[in-house]
């Protein structure tokens, strides 16, 4: 027990992993274990309970197994029993052994463009973390605001989402968090009481969901949804089109989030001189703009300008390969370095979920299941965009987003068939709320990471979230009937 | 008579602790202040990087190694004060900082100190969060050999 001590001191800090464990520890990892079998047994069970029920009238034996393998991901993709990225990979296996695709078919789907744009873009965000450009531009952006507590708060949004427009929002949170962390401790915020602590962390949360929905870089799942559309109706949609949709609506969702976070958390301070300070303090120490960051800034701005105006005759994923190529050209970066930021899972499970969302629509299950079950009601066009961006905020904030998108665009083109919704909207008015999770800390990551703070608690983040999530919905709304129709995107 | 207080980075009222100090001054107990730099929260924003944000080993790494050093130097603050509180009382005190799982190192400890009384806080929420997030706390409970009190933290 030379770890235990008297109270003159506090000892140094101790781990115990791999060490003894006591029975009653023990029991808590079987209690662990036993409920990842529990949940493994039950989307087997759903598989195989769907795929031989006998087929109703009018799916296919193909569709029904289709169906089966698609309930099968729902039920692993809510309860993360496997990785979301193992979950897809069994699904692309699973397509060929119960013959719903031929092998060649599926696994050819790994192939998809969509797939190769969200690697490119990703190696070309490592390429900015590895670099420090990100780290700098984001200390830049913040200095700016740094006159009063407000122009912090208002900095901290509005930073986080314009590097979400080029990064995935993940990432953003994930490199502006210590930065926020060393603004509050200079500041002496205390966790969990102070309400400008709230605030900054809920900025930083918030503002890259916000911005991640702006472009096709901000995550991955607004990659999937074009790759989905392009499998299901063969249409395109650029880089630009996309942002000329979603922009907007970021800007608006951002000023919605700036009165949600001053409406719940008051200013408690007077002075943040010190946070200018620190923040100073953190652009001397990274020195001057380094040949290798000129480079990486070059590169991924000349990409961003080709996605931009390129898009249709280049092609997405292309581009992002060329400028993926290029940066080991100027040996900007090694592979080794990549592999440092980018989880090659997202091969696995963006091309799996693209197999399934095929899967769905040429066996006819997903038209099936709407036809069947969710034609009942007679709605406008308008009305089913307004029912399934409520569905895709709902259930984006139990679930990873791009798992969302996965489940609800193949099920949503069916719907937009019969209800007469245009197949580009429907991907915007499935992908822009499925990113949208305001709430959870399990919805999203850039959620967790700032409740990780331990800055506010989980009720603050269901109260302010939800008045978010109904604002920003609304919005949304406002902005399909009012401003789509100016850019030619109609109901 | 020994009295185990369990504090973690999201367990730490003063209300708590200032009824862990009572009980042990009543009780002419030694007290046994443990904090907990809960590894299980910074582990699972680490898997939610990787699993659901596809971000590299390294940024994941990064994040984790920035929380729970700051969650460590949270703790330490907190015991410090509490030893500066019960030396005052002339309360007997050992302390402990560990990082790893909230449940299982209070069970270990439990055990290791041979704890007459457990004393823990609970953050106030429904039972539909704790059905749905888990508790930690109630694990504790059911598997602790000796009596638990729980704090409600307001």
């Amino acid at each position: 027990m030379d770890h235990l001590h008297e109270a003159e001191g506090v000892s140094p800090i101790r781990g115990s992993g791999g060490e003894w464990r006591s029975t009653a520890a023990r029991l808590l990892m079987a209690r662990r274990r036993n409920w990842r079998l529990f949940t493994l047994a039950v989307s087997f069970g759903v598989l195989i309970l769907i795929s031989t029920a006998p087929a109703p009238d009018g799916l296919t034996q193909q569709g029904q197994k289709a169906l089966a393998i698609f309930a099968m991901c729902i039920i692993l993709w809510v309860t993360h029993a496997f990785p979301l990225a193992v979950t897809s990979f069994l699904a692309i296996a699973l397509l060929p052994i119960m013959k719903v695709m031929d092998p060649g078919e599926a696994f050819a789907l790994f192939g998809n463009e969509a797939v190769f744009f969200i690697m490119g873009a990703f190696i070309l965000a490592a390429a900015l973390l590895k670099s420090g450009l990100s780290t700098r531009i984001a200390l830049i952006f913040l200095s700016r605001f740094g006159g009063n507590p407000e122009h912090l708060l208002l900095g901290v949004l509005a930073s986080s989402a314009f590097l979400a427009f080029w990064m995935p929002a993940h990432a953003v949170a994930a490199l502006m968090f210590p930065i926020i962390l060393q603004i509050a401790r200079s500041l002496g915020l205390e966790p969990g009481r102070s309400s400008y602590g709230k605030a900054l962390f809920f900025s930083l949360a918030w503002g890259s969901i916000i911005g991640g929905v702006a472009t096709l870089l901000g995550g991955a799942r607004n990659p999937l949804a074009i790759g989905i559309l392009w499998q299901h109706h063969h249409l395109r949609l650029g880089f630009g089109e996309w942002m000329v949709a979603a922009v907007p609506i970021t800007v608006v969702m951002l000023c919605c989030a700036y009165g949600v976070i001053r409406f719940f958390f008051r200013i408690d301070v007077a002075d943040i001189s010190r946070a200018r300070d620190a923040l100073r303090a953190a652009i001397d120490d990274l020195g001057k703009v380094s040949w290798p960051e000129r480079w990486v800034g070059v590169v991924v701005g000349g990409t961003i300008c080709c996605w931009i105006g390129l898009s249709h005759t280049v092609g997405l994923a292309n581009i992002a390969v060329l400028g993926a190529v290029s940066l080991f050209v100027l040996n900007l970066v090694r592979w080794n370095d990549i592999e440092d930021y980018v989880n090659w899972g997202v091969i696995l499970m963006y091309g799996g979920a693209i197999a399934v969302a095929t899967a769905l629509t040429e066996t006819g299950a997903a038209q099936w299941l709407v036809v069947s079950l969710l034609t009942r009601y007679e709605l406008t066009p308008f009305m089913l965009v307004v029912a399934i961006s409520l569905v895709a905020k709902v259930l984006t904030e139990g679930i990873s987003n791009a798992a969302a998108v996965a489940v609800l665009l193949p099920i949503g083109f069916s719907l937009g068939e019969v209800y007469g919704v245009h197949p580009v909207l429907m991907v915007y008015a499935v992908a822009i709320p499925s990113g949208l999770a305001f709430s959870l800390p399990m919805g999203t990551p850039p959620n967790a990471i700032c409740y990780s703070s331990g800055y506010y608690g989980l009720r603050e983040a269901l109260k302010a979230g939800f008045v978010l999530n109904v604002a920003s919905w609304i919005a949304f709304l406002l902005m399909v009937k009012l401003y789509w129709p100016l850019i030619g995107v109609r109901l | 008579m020994t009295i185990l207080l369990a504090l973690s980075t999201t367990r730490e009222s003063k209300h708590g602790v200032e009824y862990a100090l009572s009980r042990a001054a009543e009780a002419d107990a030694e007290l046994v202040s443990l904090f907990v730099v809960d590894r299980n929260i910074a582990a699972s924003l680490f898997g939610q990087l990787m699993d659901a944000g596809f971000v590299g080993e390294k940024v994941g790494r990064d994040l984790e190694g920035t929380i729970l050093k700051d969650y460590a130097a949270r703790g330490r603050r907190r015991l410090e004060a509490i030893a500066s509180a019960a030396g005052e009382r002339g309360i007997r005190l050992r302390t402990e900082l560990v990082e790893g799982n909230f449940a299982e190192e209070t069970l270990r400890t439990m055990e290791e100190v041979g704890a007459d009384l457990i004393i823990l806080m609970r953050a106030e929420r429904s039972q539909l969060s704790r059905l749905l997030f888990g508790s930690a706390v109630n694990q504790v409970r059911e598997l602790a050999i000796c009596p638990v009190e729980i704090v409600e933290e307001s």
